[in-house]
């Protein structure tokens, strides 16, 4: 059976846990899980609602408020949805950049700064590209290979990581 | 971009922001190949104007947006890329420099540009280490006092982060070999072996 909106787990939602003390990750693979799964089909349902920021807003509330809006934004790029207004909102520029906490040597800040898109990098949040790569889709980019005449495994590979490229960009 | 490019460009930067506004300063520190063009003797040009911030949180929530749409508006009058104002370095090193007040060197508008001591672009081009920043550092070094490695260290130790400097020990380390030729090591003492 398919979930309805109220039980899937859009981005406000995973964003009300987050604010509750929910490990931030989890949170957000389950949007993942349903963006990609189980809601593809409704995926507009999964972001229109804009997150409701808690008070006080500490920086761990507002880091990832910032990154909620850049995925909703990076997502709905990708995937070729109209992206909701809210995710513009100035708010949602970090006015201190967040950085991964092993990117403590230049090159690496500067190497993560040329592959993170741009949704993230211009809400200052410099996280890399291969943050919303998924399980789903390179299984269905296999099949796709496979349909399309593909045996060798490694070739199979192949076409699904140019695949995942095309999209993600890494 | 040239010296008169930049004030140029800095003064419709000025103009663009109080259509929108904002009369308040905007306080910038203007750092790598412009602070290079405009306050030392360096015939070079630079693809973009780097700067820090100089705000504090509060005022730079308040200024990030208009400033963002006044530094497109300029890039679309003139046909320059969107990034010709350009604070990366700032967000590459925030956490790992000290960032100085600098002394205010000219004012366009509500935008209030500050230039820092010389030796602090010097330490900031020794941590970067690129090519270019040693070429740099290579020209301010004949301009400025720093005649040592170990007045470079000091210089280093001042406005680099101790951790910062403990994590980018490499990097620092070239580009302090480049300028002043590798260090010798130091003789262990009495480690038992003869002479």
């Amino acid at each position: 059976m398919i979930p309805t909106v109220k039980t899937v787990q859009t981005i406000a939602r995973a964003y009300q846990q987050i604010c509750t003390g929910e490990e931030p990750w989890i949170a957000l693979g389950n949007f993942r899980n349903a963006w990609y799964g189980y809601a593809k089909d409704d995926r507009l349902a999964l972001v229109s609602d804009p997150i409701t920021e808690p008070e006080p807003n500490t920086i761990h509330t507002r880091r990832w408020g910032a990154f909620c809006a850049a995925s909703v934004e990076f997502l709905c790029d990708r995937y070729g949805f109209p992206c909701p207004e809210w995710v513009y909102h100035p708010r949602y520029v970090l006015t201190i950049p967040w950085w991964p906490e092993y990117a403590s040597h230049l090159t690496t800040r500067v190497q993560l700064m040329r592959t993170t898109p741009a949704p993230f990098s211009q809400r200052h949040i410099f996280c890399g590209n291969r943050l919303y790569q998924n399980k789903y889709e390179m299984s269905a980019w296999a099949q796709e290979a496979r349909a399309r005449g593909m045996t060798n495994p490694g070739e199979i590979f192949r076409y699904a990581r140019q695949k995942e490229i095309s999209i993600h960009g890494g | 971009m040239k010296a008169e490019d930049i004030e140029n460009y800095l003064s419709q930067l000025g103009q663009e922001l109080l259509k929108r506004g904002i009369e308040e300063p905007i306080h910038l520190l203007l750092v790598g190949g412009a602070y290079m063009l405009l306050l030392t003797t360096t015939p070079r040009n630079t693809d973009d104007i780097d700067i820090f911030w100089l705000e504090e949180e509060e005022g730079l929530q308040r200024a990030l947006r208009p400033l963002q749409e006044s530094v497109i508006a300029v890039a679309e009058a003139n046909q320059i890329d969107p990034n010709w104002l350009n604070y990366m370095t700032q967000l590459l090193m925030y956490d790992l420099v000290i960032v100085p007040e600098g002394n205010l060197w000219k004012t366009f508008g509500p935008v209030h540009i500050y230039a820092p001591p010389q030796e602090y672009i010097l330490a900031l081009k020794i941590f970067a280490g690129r090519d270019k920043d040693i070429e740099d550092c290579k020209i301010l070094l004949k301009q400025g006092e720093i005649s040592s490695r170990q007045q470079a260290q000091l210089l280093l130790d001042r406005y680099i982060l101790p951790d910062a400097r403990q994590n980018n020990a490499e990097t620092i380390a070239r580009s302090l070999d480049i300028l002043y030729g590798k260090q010798r090591q130091q003789p262990a003492i009495n480690d038992g072996v003869e002479p």
